[in-house]
């Protein structure tokens, strides 16, 4: 139960989410559904090199057909971050909308428009283009040697031209108190190198755009997007047209995961092309496109930690490598949180980062679910069961003794945003967890043998909630809700905020209903785009709630005083005598006086007399920003069985954890448990896109080359466990907190934690495909028919 | 599939333009083939052929959708066995209680092929033609010594399976013929064993292995490996299965064949797994596949 | 019926006129042989139910039923499927009622951003009309093509639970 002294009517009940019925009925519409008179389909000519110039377009064969060119040249000439969330300090430019320098397979060299997509297809493939091509650079180690090729000469970043060197697009070291002193104090130092893979997003829907040019020059537009305002200014920009006559719809989300909280590479695209045609122009990415448009950052990571006898954690050291790929998205934050993510796992006195981000000609790295705090959760979270059984202490005590708590200072958004924290489940996360999975039963590796071998591990974590605080910081964070009430009682909430499905709306309409006392029934979301709607930041973040549901209730709760304002002019008693109730039985908000059967009024009744008299519409429109980012925590507890000949392992239970303040929408939530499980499991298990020499991805650039983990490769719903710990973040709506990201940030580092326990084997290479793992597992294994140790073939050269 | 999709083509759509003929009767195909040969392209499922036109590693001029033709679609029995049409689906071979009488190693390969759609669309004919080293059908055809039956205007002509493939998406198939038939004979023991190797349940194997086993008094008589994924076309094991010929049923015995196996196969790295883990799992796997056919009760 | 032999023209050369029924309409479509079923029915037939994501039978959000069986649009030519009765997503729901199995993904949260559903809502249709009472097991072998990356499966496989126990076949009414 929540701690909250009210018992809600609309929050942390499960009736269906807003808009579910059109998906579940095929109605709901995402971009790719948009379908326009006159349109006209656009396709992208892609470069077939990794690193090149082009030296010669020629679109006259595709003219000749009848479709719409454009080329480099017919593009406006500016340098732009697709990314427009952060202080202009913060944003390094590097893209431009069409290239005639590809620095990736699948870069956007020219683009056609024509009645028919297959016709627009075949006039793509009668253009003709020259390339220079230069020498790929596809090893992130390689790209900072001095022998590598330059893939970017400079970048614009707040105004001035900056020149890069050896292909590192960002360094960023961070450092707080000694970190030799605390090695030197230290009883031990405890040393690994991890290194994380390049999980592509694969959300559903390819990433869309339809544009319609506007007979006053401006443009209408429907992107795949996680932020309708971003892609409205970006786009203000890029074509220098008021941002009072670009309009950007906000539409359905077929998923995203941090893959369109920058405006993505088609949108610009069809943009140009629809000016050009004079038409309606849509391009649809296929799915070949869209696995060389984004993926999340992989990394090395070398971890130090310094621990004396009885467990205290003192020092942390890390030097991270970040593989950018072609365009550097936003590499700046990426090592800032991944510093704020360690520093608030645990409470070290010492820690010093060392953070460069590098190019190389491959797909262009963004935020992907966790943003960061996979890549150190997995390397931190791995460190602390090694340092736990080195020590001969549980590693749950390990983590009792020095987690980043209540009343401690937690800087996951990176350095520049601290806050205190104000709400902390931790302990009953370790414990209920510890439970559900049988811990105290855990044997050690040393104790299986034969060649299925089971073993259990766990790992914490957190996310934060948005990227608020009280001060600044280096991205902007805040959102806008308009919420009035109709003339019947019911309640529209007009707002830009985003869902990818997690269920945010849905969340956001409770909280209204909640703070005005009405049922959910009668809170419905406007369909909204970037003219009606104030600023809202993006979905991102795990911020939908936490910020984007409490500028709603700030909203509401200006709405709700005047309805009692003008309730007491109705029932001619003072606004602090009336009373506001939800009959969720009858379906109605009601106004009353407490004790005073006559004066009692419905909101519709309300709201209809105060039109009658003129005296104006219950509405209000709000911004606001939170003076803090929460950690919503997160504990998550796994039992694989391993094969040690074969290398494959199995997860056959789990527990997954959460404390995200109270719960909005139980069912959705623990969906959003399940997803980030499922994803991370497969974060650590088989996801990857791997490169080849020449900068293609391996095999056919197919979804066939991009193995997701099926229904059948996951525990059963009887052996997948989820609970919350409902602690109340005062800071949050309705003492709620965040929830998406955290749900996989710890996951990784549980399967090879529990790997670990059952095979006496550290992986510290994620994914941890068979191929990779299998080497080391035979060599800890005895072949049980011959009884010969079983060593890894040689290699075939 | 040996193609690269980096740019400039698309799934979304197939761009390329053809015509199209539903024949009416096989002969009429026939005779369609016999004129224009490989420039009338046999369509069945289209689960393969169609991936090629998106990405144009093909042009067509003329495709002829043989799916309907009656007679293509049994599954018979015969005095040897079964003889299976060409458009007989994997789901029809789930389903058949002939199959499941005679081969049923053949239905639970047929479970192993791409999930329910794919197992209703993919055609057995389609699987063999399109010449794939992963063709899920071909292992346990393989070392059930089918047949194909291709045929002409100028009739037909019986080829084993061993010698149909002759390299990656290559078969010894004539442009003007089509392959209407699969004879199976039923297998003297009922000692068989198969498994797909996958990154994930659903996907294209690693490496498939089938393996039937005869033994007399704790003696192997005779054995069947088939591999696929694991040299140009699927293949038999044949080294592995002569030295374990006449040698006693026991795990050293079986455990000998898969390191003979992993020796004669020629295995290569793409994005599904690497030639050095193909070896591996190819040990293991044989022995493991042997020891469970023969702990079959039978 | 005798062999079609259509002329190879350029645009619009071989068209042909074909029947569809979906839903329980017929219709009459003007497409030409390298047309894919998919897209017809998106872009000719206006039901933008079934999704493409991959192209390539990977994804199956582009399933529907045809005659019946569950197959995939994305690698289907809409030509071969003159003549076929098809079910759409969109055909389950009578009006605006809901269809029981839809009512599950919606009240055990099997749908999150919902770009997967109407494939897995068409393969839930598929596996219950053939086995009302399927076991988890059943359930999870039966969607193991469908790929949906936000729900990691286990509503999914609620929501059909619960179809299972609300069909008319298991006695239960809501
Ligand atoms: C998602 C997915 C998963 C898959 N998984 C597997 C798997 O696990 N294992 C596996 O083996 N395959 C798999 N496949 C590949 C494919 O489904 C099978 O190979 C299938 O059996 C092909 O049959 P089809 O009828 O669809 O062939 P089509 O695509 O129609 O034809 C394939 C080729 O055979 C030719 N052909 C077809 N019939 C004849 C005939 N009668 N005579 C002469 N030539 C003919 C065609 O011209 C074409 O060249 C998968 C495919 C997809 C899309
Ligand atoms: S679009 Fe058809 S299977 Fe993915
Ligand atoms: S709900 Fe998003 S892909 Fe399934």
């Amino acid at each position: 139960m929540p701690k909250n002294s009210k018992s809600f009517h609309a929050i942390g009940t499960d009736s269906p989410r807003k808009g579910g019925k059109a998906k579940v009925t095929g109605k709901a519409v995402y971009a790719p559904d948009v379908s326009l008179p006159g349109m006209w389909h656009g396709k992208v000519l892609r470069s077939p090199h990794p690193n090149a110039t082009v030296v010669d377009i020629d679109t006259s064969e595709a003219e000749a057909m009848g479709a719409i060119c454009i080329t480099p040249d017919d593009v406006p000439d500016v340098k732009y971050n697709e990314r427009t969330i952060s202080v202009p300090d913060a944003i390094y430019r590097d893209n431009r909308v069409l290239t005639d320098r590809p620095r990736q397979v699948g870069e956007g060299i020219a683009a056609v428009a024509a009645e028919t997509e297959e016709k627009a297809e075949r006039a793509l493939k009668a253009i003709d283009v020259t390339y220079e091509e230069h020498e790929p650079v596809i090893d992130p180690e390689f790209a900072v040697s001095d022998d590598a090729p330059a893939i970017h000469e400079s970048i614009v970043r707040d105004g001035e031209v900056e020149p890069i060197e050896n292909n590192i697009a960002v360094e960023r070291d961070i450092s707080v108190g000694d970190v030799e002193q605390g090695f030197a104090e230290s009883d031990h130092v405890f040393e690994h190198s991890f290194e994380t893979g390049r999980t592509y997003h694969a959300q559903l829907e390819n990433k869309t755009t339809v544009c319609r040019p506007e007979p006053d020059g401006g443009i209408t537009v429907w992107p795949t997007t996680q932020t309708v305002h971003n892609v409205r200014q970006l786009l203000g920009e890029i074509f220098d047209i008021n941002l009072s006559k670009v309009n950007v719809k906000r539409l359905e989300l077929g998923g995203s995961f941090g893959s369109s909280i920058q405006t993505n590479s088609v949108t610009p695209i069809t943009v140009a092309l629809a000016m050009a045609a004079d038409k309606p122009v849509k391009i649809v990415s296929s799915r070949e496109e869209d696995m060389y448009d984004h993926c999340r950052y992989p990394s090395k990571l070398d971890v130090k930690i310094g621990a004396n006898d009885d467990g205290t954690l003192n020092a942390v050291e890390m030097d991270v490598l970040a593989d950018v790929g072609s365009h550097n998205i936003q590499a700046f934050p990426y090592l800032g949180v991944v510093a704020g993510f360690t520093a608030s796992l645990y409470d070290f006195e010492h820690l010093e980062f060392r953070g460069r981000a590098v190019y190389t000609n491959k797909a262009p790295a963004c935020a992907m679910q966790g943003f960061g705090n996979p890549q150190a959760t997995f390397a931190v979270e791995c460190m602390i069961d090694a340092i736990a059984e080195e020590l001969g202490i549980d590693q749950l005590e390990l983590i009792r003794k020095n987690y980043v708590g209540e009343g401690d200072t937690f800087w996951g958004q990176g350095p520049t945003i601290k806050s205190v924290v104000k709400s902390c489940g931790v302990e009953e996360l370790l414990d209920q967890g510890a439970e559900a999975i049988g811990w105290d039963e855990r044997t050690p590796p040393g104790e299986k043998d034969g060649r299925y071998r089971r073993g259990i591990g766990m790992a914490r974590g957190f996310h934060t909630s948005g990227t608020g605080g009280p001060t600044p910081g280096e991205a902007i964070d805040y959102s806008s809700a308009l919420v009035k009430i109709n003339e019947d009682g019911s309640v529209d909430v007009v707002s830009a905020l985003q869902d990818h499905g997690g269920g945010t709306r849905s969340a956001g309409a409770r909280i209204v209903a909640e703070a005005l006392d009405v049922p959910i029934e009668n809170v419905e979301l406007s369909p909204t785009d970037s003219r009606n709607t104030a600023y809202d930041v993006a979905t991102h973040a795990t911020r939908g709630v936490y910020a984007g549901g409490a500028a709603m209730k700030k909203a509401a709760e200006s709405v709700r005083e005047q309805l009692l304002e003008n309730a007491s002019r109705l029932l001619e008693v003072p606004p602090d005598a009336i009373s506001l109730e939800a009959d969720t039985d009858e379906g109605i908000g009601r106004v009353f006086v407490e004790g005073v059967p006559d004066k009692e009024l419905t909101v519709g009744e309300v709201a209809k007399r105060a039109e009658l008299n003129n005296w104006g519409t219950m509405a209000a429109v709000e911004s606001n920003r939170q003076v803090a980012c929460p950690p919503a925590y997160a504990a998550q507890f796994v039992e694989v069985e391993v094969d040690m000949e074969t290398g494959e392992i199995d997860i056959l239970r789990t527990a997954i954890g959460n404390d995200s303040g109270t719960i909005v929408n139980p069912k959705l939530a623990a969906g959003q448990q399940h997803g980030g499980f499922y994803r991370g499991a497969g974060y650590a298990l088989v996801e990857d896109t791997q490169y080849d020499e020449n900068g293609a991805i391996d095999g056919n650039g197919l979804l066939t080359d991009y193995r997701m983990l099926t229904t059948m490769d996951l525990p059963s719903n009887d052996e997948t466990e989820t609970f919350f710990v409902e602690t109340e973040e005062p800071s949050g709506p309705f003492g709620a907190k965040g929830l998406g990201e955290a749900c996989i940030n710890p996951t990784a580092a549980a399967v090879a934690n529990a790997v670990y326990n059952a095979t006496g084997v550290r992986f510290t290479d994620i994914p941890m495909t068979p191929e990779k793992i299998i080497g080391d597992l035979r060599a800890e294994y005895t072949d049980r028919v011959t009884g010969k140790p079983m060593v890894p073939a040689e290699d075939d050269d | 599939m040996e193609y690269k999709l980096a740019s400039n083509t698309t799934t979304r759509v197939i761009s390329q333009e053809f015509d199209y003929s539903v024949p009416a009767s096989l002969e009429e195909a026939l005779e369609l083939r016999d004129e224009h040969g490989d420039d009338v392209r046999p369509l069945a499922g289209g689960t393969d052929l169609l991936i090629q036109l998106k990405a144009d590693v093909r042009t067509e001029s003329h495709l002829m959708y043989v799916n309907g033709l009656d007679e293509l679609d049994d599954v018979s029995e015969t005095e040897e066995g079964l003889e299976i049409g060409a458009t007989v689906t994997y789901d029809d071979l789930m389903n058949s209680s002939l199959v499941d009488q005679h081969v049923p190693i053949l239905a639970e390969a047929a479970s192993d092929a791409g999930g329910v759609q794919v197992e209703k669309m993919g055609t057995i004919g389609g699987n063999l033609c399109n010449g794939s080293p992963a063709a899920s059908t071909a292992p346990p055809l393989l070392i059930l010594g089918a047949e194909v039956v291709l045929e002409s205007v100028d009739g037909e002509r019986i080829v084993p399976i061993e010698e149909f493939f002759t390299g990656p998406k290559r078969t010894v198939l004539e442009p003007n013929e089509l392959l209407t038939s699969v004879r199976v004979p039923t297998p003297a023991s009922d000692r068989w064993a198969h498994e797909e190797i996958k990154r994930v349940t659903e996907d294209l194997a690693k490496v498939i292995v089938s393996v039937s086993l005869e033994c007399d008094d704790g003696t192997v008589t005779d054995c069947g490996i088939g591999l696929g994924c694991v040299a140009p076309t699927p293949i038999r094991a044949t080294e592995a299965e002569a030295a374990i010929r006449g040698e006693p049923a026991t795990e050293e015995t079986f455990a000998r064949a898969g390191e003979i196996a992993s020796d004669e196969i020629s295995p290569i790295s793409d994005s599904r797994s690497t030639a050095e883990y193909r070896r591996l799992i190819t040990e293991t796997k044989v022995r493991d596949l042997l020891v469970d056919a023969h702990e079959t009760n039978v | 019926m005798s062999s079609e032999k259509i002329t190879h023209g350029d645009d619009g050369g071989n068209e042909r006129t074909i029947e569809l029924t979906i839903n329980d309409e017929t219709h009459q479509v003007r497409v030409k042989p390298n047309e894919l079923l998919l897209n017809v029915i998106r872009d000719k037939l206006d039901l933008t139910g079934p999704k493409y994501a991959c192209g390539t039978g990977e994804c199956r959000a582009c399933s529907i039923l045809v005659d019946g069986e569950p197959e995939l649009s994305c690698l289907r030519l809409a030509v071969t499927a003159d003549g076929s009765e098809i079910t759409t997503v969109e055909g389950l729901s009578d009006g605006r009622d809901l269809h029981e199995i839809q009512q599950s993904y919606l009240s055990e949260g099997g749908s999150q951003c919902g770009f997967c559903t109407p494939g897995f809502v068409i393969m839930t249709k598929d596996l219950l009309d053939n086995n009302p009472d399927p076991t988890e097991e059943e359930i999870r072998d039966h969607l193991k093509g469908n790929i949906c990356r936000c729900t990691g499966y286990n509503n999914i496989v609620e929501a059909v639970k619960v179809a299972a126990d609300r069909s008319p076949e298991n006695g239960e009414s809501e």
